[in-house]
């Protein structure tokens, strides 16, 4: 479904996260909050590899590059942003397993799926824009 | 990790950064949404939120652990990163 060279998400096929649907017989009503907090879940996992595909196009890249005579990442200001890139994405990756072992583990997983998701939603974002702009201008 | 003997470094120094940073986060927006009881030092949030900000600095501030991050995540000596 995510294949193709203008996929969302490049690494979808080697997500480390999959999440299956349960039966909705038997649920009660809250089945359908449970299947859009698994889909939340989901979207979480497709979050973590994107910003590790980010951080693996990244990490050679700005090694490669040189400005000034050396390579850019001999700079704090580039290298502090990498490493800063690295701990939030391990943030997200660590809320998002927390939540789906608690599916697993069929207990409540409400909490641990909006923590994960918050997170992924503001530290995705910023490890993509940061992505972008260590880049320059090819990003 | 350190249980199974395994080199740590790289996971702890992350660690240290998130939770140094996550604490002191916490606790300065507790002092905010309580007011002047949160910064007064009356009551015990002020004292909380001092002691959340040391653990971030002991043993090595934010900016020790990006060092030690980024070496190693770029596979960079302490002479080439400083």
């Amino acid at each position: 479904m995510l294949d193709g060279v203008k996929s969302l998400v490049p690494l979808a096929a080697s997500a480390e996260l999959l999440i299956v649907a349960a039966a909705l017989e038997d649920g009660g009503p809250n089945v359908f909050a449970d299947c859009v907090a698994l889909g939340r879940l989901g979207w979480c996992a497709l979050a973590v590899g994107t910003g590790r595909a980010v951080l693996d196009y990244v990490i050679p890249y700005v090694k490669d590059r040189t400005a000034f005579g050396e390579s850019v990442s001999n700079r704090q200001a580039v290298a502090f942003a990498v490493a800063n890139m690295a701990i939030e994405l391990n943030g997200i990756r660590l809320a998002t397993s927390r939540a789906a072992s608690c599916v697993d583990l069929g207990k409540g997983f409400t909490r641990e799926v909006a923590l994960a998701r918050r997170l992924a939603a503001e530290r995705g974002m910023s490890i993509g824009s940061d992505g972008v702009q260590l880049l320059g201008g090819p990003g | 990790m350190a249980d199974n003997g395994k080199p740590n470094s790289l996971q702890a120094s992350m660690a240290k950064a998130k939770a140094g940073r996550t604490g002191t986060d916490i606790a300065l927006r507790c002092v905010a949404l309580c007011g002047s009881v949160g910064y007064g030092e009356g009551d015990l949030l002020e004292k909380w939120a001092r002691d959340a900000k040391i653990l971030d600095l002991f043993e090595g501030t934010q900016q020790i652990q990006l060092l030690v991050v980024a070496r190693q995540l770029l596979g960079k000596t302490s002479a080439e990163l400083k």
